[in-house]
């Protein structure tokens, strides 16, 4: 499929399917996480036509498309992020959701090394929960799958405004820059878990 | 949608054997009896298969699933060396009591797209007796290894590539799954084909509940109430066994309006999705807690406000013998202007 056909595909999905199941999944996974107090935020969004054409079109090391089939294997066509306060609600939601909804990935995102200091997150690729599935999605343009980060506020600061400085396809971060934003990693890091500790020394009664 | 290949594999019992027997198998021919019969198992798996599976993800939470891998490399090159790695997978979890067995794998493909669908199907070996008549004498003999599509224990799976085309989930038929869970019946799902079922013992049991809470509030007819009460106390019963809504609601078998009232909170799909029924969670859901009492006496208030509503006073220890009592106005206009 070229792209623009395939880009003609995604507009059509996007709009008949992914916008309507991000919303339920949103409203599904909100009734779900009712009683929670600690968390910040949950928002579900279908991927824009942009920015899916902008990842079908990316390459591998040799060239070659990395994705063969774009719309049956690009998995966070939609996406959902809960934002906690404190980094231990992070393993609490997890397996609350994991309760009722299917995974097939479950990754803990984190540097590389002890001396990286960078993005830390929960995220897992799941099944659409099948009552969502009600008639006015059609089932063959909607994934089954959906893309899901837990992360705490921090973290789900620094990334985003990581994203928007890092990510300029003009230049290239000089090394000061890239120290720049290793330090607010470092400083998110810590401000999460000194938070954490004085969530559990001031809740432990 | 064709069949465009059939494999075929004797499957002995292997399961924590130091030697098992090997797995042999063959490539059978597309026209026949055999390929007719194959053929009404391969069209049936749409109906027949109607438990929604899925792979299990690899214990480091990848996207990694040996049996997910076969499939797929049975799909891409169909031949004896791709179905004989999931034909011998399936004797090393074949106990002893399960016994011998021939498991057909079927690949099917649409002529003008890339469509394909996989079922496997395992027929179990058994012994039987054969009759004929020959220059008018009545001729029976003892036969062993007859394999036949045991009704008691069949067992297939169905994978497709749509409408979506990631082959993570599937369809399951094991008729010996009603019930609670065994390693005898649980071996085809859980551990030949390393999946689990899509909906999740909390998933499924809370999706009842809301099905039961639903049902409650929509009606005011007095009949159907009372038998929500006694469906939810049914349910609650079911604790550790493989349900699903369809199923639970054909067995207690309430009024056509009480079935409706239920069946209608979901769509049909949902409603005949298997689960393994968690009491606990449904408790936290459901709007009654009802106690029956052997003198054909039943006692129902709101979930979590039970003892708030009655008191509970012990009569004889020894026997179980308990004395409820509650005061209050009557307050359901429905109910006295019925009576009166």
């Amino acid at each position: 499929m070229n792209t623009v056909n395939l880009e003609k595909e995604y507009r059509n999905r996007h709009s008949k399917a992914l916008e309507k199941m991000a919303k339920k999944l949103e409203e599904y996974l909100q009734v779900l996480l009712q009683g929670y107090p600690r968390i910040d935020r949950i928002t579900a969004r279908a991927k824009s036509p942009t920015r899916f054409i902008d990842k079908a079109g990316k390459t591998r090391d040799d060239g070659q498309p990395k994705y063969a089939d774009p719309l049956n294997q690009i998995q966070d066509q939609i996406g959902v992020r809960i934002v906690t306060f404190y980094k231990s609600e992070i393993e609490l939601l997890s397996n609350k959701i994991k309760d009722y909804i299917s995974p097939i990935e479950e990754q803990d995102v984190f540097p590389e090394s002890e001396n990286e200091f960078g993005y830390e997150g929960k995220h897992y690729i799941l099944f659409v929960p099948t009552e969502l599935f009600t008639p006015e999605i059609p089932k063959e343009l909607c994934p089954e799958i959906f893309e899901l980060q837990i992360k705490t506020l921090f973290e789900h600061s620094w990334a985003e405004a990581n994203h928007d400085l890092a990510y300029k396809p003009e230049s290239e971060l000089t090394f000061e820059q890239k120290r720049k934003i290793a330090f607010t990693a470092a400083q998110a890091w810590g401000a999460d878990n000194i938070f954490d500790d004085l969530f559990h020394e001031l809740h432990k009664n | 949608m064709q069949i465009t290949h059939i494999e075929s594999f004797l499957v002995s019992p292997g399961k924590n054997m130091e030697n098992p027997p090997d797995v042999t198998g063959i490539i059978v021919p597309l026209k026949g009896r055999l390929y007719n019969m194959l053929n009404v198992v391969f069209e049936n798996s749409d109906t027949e298969c109607d438990i929604p599976i899925k792979f299990k993800m690899s214990k480091d939470g990848k996207q990694i699933n040996e049996v997910r891998n076969y499939m797929l490399a049975f799909a891409d090159k169909p031949g004896i060396l791709t179905g004989k790695a999931l034909a011998t997978r399936l004797r090393d979890y074949t106990t002893q009591k399960s016994g011998l067995a021939l498991l057909f794998i079927i690949l099917g493909k649409d002529d003008n797209s890339d469509r394909k669908k996989i079922v496997l199907s395992r027929f179990p070996a058994d012994e039987g007796i054969v009759a004929d008549i020959s220059s008018g004498q009545l001729q029976i003999d003892y036969i062993e290894r007859i394999f036949m599509k045991n009704k008691k224990y069949h067992k297939a799976a169905m994978y497709k590539n749509y409408p979506r085309g990631d082959w993570w989930q599937g369809l399951a038929v094991d008729k010996q799954i009603d019930g609670k869970l065994n390693e005898l019946a649980d071996y085809w799902i859980f551990d030949f084909l390393s999946s689990e079922f899509i909906t999740t013992t909390k998933s499924g049991t809370r999706r009842l509940a809301l099905a039961v809470k639903g049902a409650t509030n929509r009606t005011d007819e007095i009949n159907s109430k009372q038998e929500l009460i006694a469906f939810s106390t049914f349910s609650r019963n079911q604790a550790g066994r493989k349900v699903s809504i369809t199923k639970l609601v054909e067995d207690f078998n309430p009024s056509e309006r009480t079935s409706e009232l239920i069946t209608s909170h979901y769509t049909q799909d949902v409603n005949n999705e298997t689960f393994v029924f968690d009491a606990e969670e449904f408790v936290q859901h459901v709007a009654y807690t009802s106690i029956e009492l052997d003198n054909g006496g039943m006692l129902t208030a709101p979930q979590g406000k039970f003892d708030e509503c009655f008191d509970r006073e012990i009569v004889d220890d020894n026997e179980g013998i308990i004395r409820f009592s509650t005061e209050g106005r009557i307050v359901d206009e429905k109910i006295r202007s019925r009576k009166s």
